[in-house]
């Protein structure tokens, strides 16, 4: 089963403010998206090296605001990369590989992610029973938590400077 | 550029707290005092502390600088010198020189440690109270006991404002605990909030204050306020997912 998280629209439902923490409806600045998912990438990429199991939890509005989808998962990182026109070969032929449905996800993230040169990021994890979450985040519009062995590794309501 | 201690019980508290978050700070000297501000590793808490000048003797700063220091090497030093009856802070560009006089033996002990002066990344606490955050003062010991008992049942803590009561909720697989304390003034909207208990198990600095203030507000970042004559201290700390079962 795979759980793709409805991310490409152009209307945001962020819940956080990555400068403050505070968790309110709003779309990061350019800059700050940048630091958030810089943030994110260097937290993950020793548990990608390191295949630790994480717990992932997080809430998707992006459906619908008023009923989230909210989603956990034991699991591996299994990818990590950002998404941009030199990443988009390697990604397109791992969701080719991996996802069962994949030529409308290969043609929505082409069109709203890499045509817009969004600052993205695609993340793929994989628990040890089959079930999987893969994620493409290009801002704070879903709210995620991983932990691992019950630590706080990160969590969208982070602060930065 | 310096200033002394003789009680370092209080600045020994203030480091070692925020090593057990981070491991390293950043330190701004001023002439009013010091600002320290640590963000764990994870930056989903922040602790912010102002020291004032009255608490130290001989202070001598006449401009701004902020340096970055490394926790571990702070405290090693003031571990050493907590028995010493005065400690002596030189700042000189990049480098802090720390000197101890000790009660026995009268050996003076001097410590120099490497800083970098950095540019100004603190983050300014006044943007988070600008949202509408409800005040709640309880007994410290007391909430630092309901954290650490907490803790023992779950990692997480829901914390509730309803009415005459802010409660404390957990629950694991087998267990759910609910602990209520009366507060005298009637909250006419109910917030809920989901915290970390293993954060806000660690804060233990609170308990050197008498009283705590926990500002709250739904799905914002909760605010640990203690002051004194010489120290105000904050603890900020992002909410949790709640989950929606």
């Amino acid at each position: 089963m795979f759980f793709i998280t409805n991310k490409m629209s152009h209307k945001y439902y962020n819940i956080s403010n990555i400068q403050s923490g505070i968790t309110e409806n709003h779309t990061l600045s350019p800059q700050s998206t940048i630091k958030y998912i810089d943030f994110l990438y260097e937290t993950l990429q020793p548990y990608k090296i390191s295949q630790n199991i994480l717990h992932l939890k997080l809430i998707d509005p992006a459906y619908d605001p008023l009923q989230p989808i909210i989603n956990d998962i034991d699991g591996y990182i299994c990818e990590l990369e950002y998404l941009n026109i030199n990443t988009w070969d390697k990604i397109n032929t791992f969701i080719q590989t991996n996802f069962e449905q994949s030529t409308e996800i290969i043609k929505t993230i082409q069109k709203n992610l890499i045509d817009t040169q969004k600052y993205s990021i695609f993340i793929f994890i994989k628990s040890n029973i089959g079930y999987s979450i893969p994620l493409f985040i290009d801002g704070n519009d879903i709210k995620l938590e991983f932990t691992c062995d019950e630590k706080i590794v990160f969590m969208s309501s982070l602060f930065t400077t | 550029m310096e200033f002394s201690i003789i009680d370092s019980k209080l600045f020994t508290s203030v480091f070692d707290n925020m090593k057990q978050f981070s491991d390293q700070t950043k330190i701004k000297i001023h002439p009013n005092g010091l600002h320290l501000q640590s963000i764990d590793d994870a930056n989903v808490s922040i602790i912010d502390i102002h020291l004032k000048k009255e608490y130290f003797i001989d202070y001598n700063i006449t401009k701004d600088i902020i340096y970055d220091f490394s926790l571990t090497d702070i405290c090693k030093i003031l571990k050493i010198c907590a028995k010493s009856r005065l400690i002596h802070f030189i700042f000189d560009n990049n480098i802090l020189k720390i000197n101890a006089t000790t009660n026995e033996q009268d050996i003076k002990k001097t410590f120099e440690i490497n800083s970098i002066i950095t540019k100004d990344t603190f983050i300014d606490l006044q943007k988070l109270r600008s949202t509408n955050l409800h005040n709640i003062t309880i007994d410290s010991k007391n909430l630092q006991n309901i954290f650490t008992e907490l803790f023992i049942f779950s990692d997480d803590v829901c914390i509730e404002l309803k009415e005459k009561s802010l409660l404390f909720y957990t629950t694991n697989d087998t267990i759910n605990t609910k602990y209520n304390i009366s507060i005298d003034k009637i909250n006419d909207t109910t917030l809920l909030s989901k915290y970390s208990l293993n954060y806000l198990s660690k804060f233990k600095f609170c308990s050197l204050f008498e009283n705590t203030t926990l500002k709250l507000n739904s799905n914002t970042p909760l605010i640990l306020t203690n002051t004194n004559e010489f120290i105000e201290s904050n603890f900020i700390l992002s909410p949790k997912i709640i989950d929606i079962e």
